[in-house]
């Protein structure tokens, strides 16, 4: 019977990929289709507004109209359309309308490319609809984010990045100004799966939390998934950052260079073979530990920067190709500043990570079909290392190589995504008995999976079944099965959204979360009878009301499973061993956002609950029950955001004022020594060891957190060349946010305290 | 509405002011105490760990701490004075002692008093004397007869030795065969090997069985022949010996056990570090941490004969 399940299981994906050729080959009627780029630089316009119309007038009901929006490539495809003659027409805002006379033929296919010019026109005082992005557009746990999104939000740089817009969204948790984990909607850093132009990054967040890998100005477009995602992304449990690479510019050639107490950039970008190739590349370095600790009068021991780069190039009308690389270095010391002047200990505490990353993107349009074929492959790996240089005590090492193929077909309103992957990774660990029931080792998983998720339209009612069928072979081969489903109800102003799904991850990461202050992070294949899982519910209503206001709530609940967390012992040491434990994460993301072209305000309000149920043997002794129901250091039961952001001229100036409540800690009643009395004990030699005595783990709060950041920025535009200042103040009323406590010394690590900023980039054209 | 707003935005706005940690109420006990009052012995000696509210190492200063036993069947009354100890590594402890033989059968509570008058207390009681008799090995007699007459005689030796430890004995801990054996004629001292035979009550599958409670008291069974291959196994790992074939010299033997209360007993019937750490899993001090026992050592040593000895594949070291 189990056998017979597994077949079916794998078969399904390929049974609803059959049943939808079928189908298409049965309508099959023109098609139009193409790309859509920006005249001026090649850029692909995402959310271009195409209509197809039909010429003739007297067809009762009116003429025949067909439409679609461009994708983040700029890909547009209408089909099924009877041949006769159209006019095909772009609109996009801020940019001319484009119209054209076509004919269609029966089963003719018409490859349409359209550069559009812009008009060079301010924007009136309302956003097109189509275009928008925001803090209040979500739909079922999708956002989507743009670099103007990301400029809104104060930080110390002139550039903007992704890892400060993250921090604002409600439901994400962050470790504050230090420590680069993001947690997503209850999940924990290592269950998010981070895509850069569809290559994995291991760790994208930088050691300070205003940095990634992905500054503003690289940034096209970045959708996060903060859960309910569909059966494209496999491998991790709780959510999906899906950052899209800007293409370089295909016409004209552009330099910046950027300087701040933080970090210092410089940036080229520009056409490598004119209208054809181009590419685009940054290079960051942090200043931190050199100026900004002179700024704070306070050692800031962090050194990171990264190196990206894409060549994008279009190899024929209906072919495109893009090779995106990434180099992503941290160094620095987060648990104790204090001790500064002890080298020794210095080292011992300094964690390091490096991410490679290096893949390729093929987008293919076929000559014939009405499909749309993107094929990747990549490498990546990343090495994370724990104590002095010259002799870690821990190191973790993870390399993965893989291809994944993603195919949509468009059948009129519906469409049919499917694909497969293949992957092999490597991990390799040592650890010193950090875990110690969990040795340090050597692995190769190869997973394989395929998927098929339609997608069918019915007038503003969108529904995706999906199903992803996938398996790790390492020994036995399970197949595990993964439905997903997200559907989508527009009507006039309103949206009802939801989402739901089975989610796996085979190749786990484990922290040890009793210390806050550790992001070191070791990757292993998870143990195969006990594979995480996860359940994902998702459901929201949205709502565009006038003058620019949207309002936006969602209630999420996830629940996990297999997870591996550290046990709690009172012997005061930074080793343990891992102990089984399942999860629940629940909550509610209230947004509401004024948007309009000169000023802009969100308000965010984030309710959450996260709880783990630890399943470690010596529990029901301890405290009387089997499973401990606790409340793991991520969660924050309330955040609140506030942004807001008005352009006068030149001049841009931006505020937001964040607040999250308390997250636990374990308080401690106080420290002893422990001497095992198993039997004739000589209390003058048997030293014993020291024991910290409290009474349930994570039973404390630490304070709320709450911050206040102002910026402006001034853009002055000389012939060849723009200018842009930025001031910026953090933390402006110096509040005292706890970073991390220790409760064996009960000493406590701030973040960062007010620190003025002022930065220039320059920009050549 | 506004009901709602001040619902969630007063507790906001107050927690939101707090910038302090709150490490907790502190330690609201005084002391964590280990040791055991010994029957069999002149000086009495307890560890004493004030709880600290920080992680620190103990000193060499004076402790603020009055240790008093108190004989409950007599009421005598026994001030401990400190002493300090440096472990092996460096660290340091301290150590009461008090110089008296602690009498069996009788209840003694260990009173340890802060300056503040916040006392940890723990109360104990002693087994009372226990003896031991060693059971002859068991010989089978084997008569072959041959034409209706005896012709042969075989003698089989089980060289499994038995002690009946006789008394109101709660428990025995810790009990091991403690060998005195040599790898060559020549070597007079040997070396002393023990091998672990579990406590009363184990749990544990390797031990259980060997310390058997009888109406008497306890009967433990000493496993001569099956001992030789742990024995052979730690002289082979100390390098002593290269082959298992090797014969090994036997010098002489005894048991060993700690006979305590009823109280010195695991939670989880083994003793585990990793379980037994948090406090209060394993501890009988009151207002306080820690274990205090009571008990005395037994220590029979092997009087069986030289045939028995032989008959587990020792042997006989030569005079």
């Amino acid at each position: 019977m189990t056998r017979l399940l597994r077949r079916i299981a794998w078969a399904l994906p390929f049974a609803l990929l059959l049943a939808f050729a079928g189908l298409g080959e049965a309508h099959a009627q023109g098609t139009v289709r193409g790309f859509v780029t920006d005249a001026t630089d090649g850029l692909p316009l995402q959310d271009v507004n195409v209509v197809l119309t039909e010429a003739r007038e007297d067809r009762v009901g009116g003429p025949l109209k067909y439409g679609a929006v461009t994708d983040r490539d700029g890909f547009y495809a209408l089909t099924q359309i009877p041949a006769g003659d159209y006019t095909i027409r772009f609109t996009f805002v801020g940019y001319e309308r484009y119209e054209y006379a076509v004919k269609m033929e029966a089963g003719g296919l018409l490859a349409l490319n359209v550069e559009l010019q812009p008009t060079g026109e301010e924007l009136g005082e309302l956003v097109v609809e189509g275009a928008r992005t925001g803090a209040a557009r979500i739909t079922a746990g999708q956002q989507s984010i743009r670099p103007a999104d990301i400029e809104r939000i104060p930080s110390p740089d002139v550039s903007g990045d992704l890892a400060t817009f993250l921090s604002t969204l409600p439901g994400v948790v962050s470790t504050g100004d230090r420590g680069g984990n993001l947690f997503v909607r209850g999940g924990e850093p290592t269950q998010n799966l981070v895509l850069l132009d569809g290559i994995p990054i291991y760790q994208p967040f930088h050691l300070i939390g205003f940095y990634s890998a992905f500054p503003s100005d690289l940034v096209q477009r970045a959708d996060l998934y903060a859960g309910g995602y569909g059966a494209r992304f496999a491998g991790r449990l709780s959510s999906v950052l899906d950052v899209a690479v800007v293409n370089g510019n295909k016409k004209q050639f552009r330099a910046s260079a950027s300087a701040s107490p933080f970090i210092t950039g410089l940036q080229i970008d520009g056409p490598v073979v004119d209208d054809r190739a181009s590419l685009v590349f940054s290079l960051r370095q942090s200043v931190v530990e050199e100026v900004a600790s002179e700024l704070v009068d306070q050692s800031l021991p962090y050194n990171f920067g990264e190196a990206l780069g894409k060549v994008h190039l279009l190899l024929t009308e209906e072919a495109q190709l893009s090779v995106t690389a990434l180099r992503s270095w941290d160094r620095g010391r987060l648990a104790d500043f204090a001790t500064e002047d002890a080298v020794a200990v210095a080292e011992a505490d300094e964690v390091r990570y490096t991410s490679n990353a290096i893949g390729g993107r093929l987008l293919l349009v076929p000559d014939r079909l009405p499909l749309l074929a993107e094929i990747l492959v990549h490498y990546a790996s990343h090495r994370s290392e724990l104590g002095s240089r010259s002799d870690p005590r821990q190191t973790s090492y993870v390399e993965r190589i893989g291809g994944e193929a993603h195919m949509t077909q468009y059948l009129g309103d519906h469409e049919m995504t499917f694909g497969l992957f293949a992957r092999t990774v490597e991990v390799d660990s040592r650890l010193a008995g950090l875990y110690q029931n969990f040795d340090g080792n050597q692995e190769w998983i190869t997973e394989v999976g395929a998927y098929a998720e339609p997608s069918f339209h019915f007038g503003g009612l969108q529904v995706r079944p999906g199903l992803l069928v996938q398996t790790a072979f390492r020994g036995a081969t399970k197949p595990l099965v993964e439905p997903r489903l997200r559907v989508v109800y527009e009507r006039g102003r309103h949206a009802l959204s939801g989402a739901a799904g089975v989610y796996h991850q085979q190749i786990v990461g484990l922290q040890d979360r009793r210390d806050a202050a550790s992001v070191f992070t070791v990757w292993t294949g998870a143990e195969e009878a006990r594979v995480p899982r996860a359940t994902h519910v998702i459901a929201g209503y949205r709502a565009r009301l006038p003058w620019g206001f949207e309002v936006a709530g969602e209630a999420y609940h996830k629940w996990l499973e297999g997870l591996s967390i550290g046990e709690w012992t009172a012997f005061p040491r930074f080793t343990t061993r891992l102990q089984p434990a399942k999860g629940t994460a629940r909550g509610l993301d209230l947004r509401a956002e004024l948007q309009r072209a000169r000023y802009y305000f969100a308000l965010t309000y984030g309710l959450a609950e996260v709880e783990y149920q630890a399943e470690q043997e010596t529990l029901a002794l301890w405290y009387g029950t089997e499973r401990l129901r606790y409340n793991p250091p991520h969660d924050r039961r309330h955040q609140v955001g506030a942004t807001a952001a008005v352009t006068l001229g030149a001049l841009d100036l931006s505020a937001r004022w964040q607040y999250g409540s308390g997250i636990p800690f374990t308080r401690a009643f106080g420290f002893d020594g422990f001497v095992l009395a198993d039997g004739a004990i000589d209390v003058t030699r048997e030293e014993g060891r020291r024991r910290v005595i409290y009474e349930r783990p994570y039973n404390g709060r630490l304070p709320a957190y709450h911050r206040l950041d102002l910026a402006a920025a001034y853009t002055v535009a000389f012939s060849g060349a723009d200018v842009a200042l930025q001031a910026s103040i953090l933390n402006l009323y110096d509040r005292d946010n706890v970073f991390y406590y220790d409760v064996f010394t009960q000493r406590r690590v701030d973040q960062l305290p007010l620190i003025p900023s002022l930065g220039v980039k320059v920009t050549l054209r | 509405m506004p009901r709602l707003l001040a619902f969630l935005l007063i507790p906001l706005l107050v927690g939101g002011c707090e910038a302090t940690v709150d490490p907790g109420p502190g330690p609201d006990r005084p002391f964590t105490l280990y040791g055991y009052f010994d029957a069999g012995s002149d000086v009495q000696a307890v560890r004493v760990i004030p709880i600290a509210e920080t992680l620190v190492p103990e000193t060499r200063e004076p402790i603020d701490a009055r240790v008093v036993s108190t004989d409950l069947g007599t009421g005598a009354e026994v001030v401990w004075r400190d002493s300090v100890v440096t472990f092996a590594s460096g660290a340091v402890g301290h150590v009461y002692t008090a110089p008296f033989r602690a009498r069996f059968g009788s209840a003694y509570r260990l009173t340890v008093t802060r300056s503040d008058g916040l006392a940890s207390v723990v109360e104990t009681q002693m087994p009372p004397e226990a003896t031991v008799e060693e059971q002859p090995a068991r010989r089978d007699t084997t008569i072959r007869e041959s034409g209706g007459m005896p012709a042969d005689t075989t003698i089989r030796i089980d060289p499994s030795i038995t002690f009946d430890i006789r008394g109101a004995i709660p428990r025995l801990l810790d009990v091991q065969a403690e060998y005195r054996v040599a790898v060559s004629a020549a070597d007079e001292d040997g070396i002393v090997l023990s091998i672990p035979y579990g406590s009363s009550g184990d749990t544990d599958s390797s031990t259980s069985g060997l310390v058997q409670q009888t109406a008497e008291g306890w009967r433990i069974t000493m496993r001569l022949e099956q001992d030789v291959v742990p024995l052979k196994t730690e002289l082979l790992r100390l390098g002593l010996i290269d082959r298992r074939s090797e014969p090994i010299y036997f010098l002489d033997a005894r048991l060993t056990m700690l006979a305590v209360g009823e109280e010195w007993v695991s939670p989880t019937g083994v003793f585990d570090s990793e379980a037994l750490v948090e406090p209060g899993t394993f501890s009988n001090v009151q207002n306080g941490f820690g274990f205090v026992g009571a008990g005395y050592p037994i220590t029979p040593a092997l009087q069986a004969p030289d045939d028995v000895i032989e008959a587990a594949g020792f042997i006989i070291a030569p005079e």
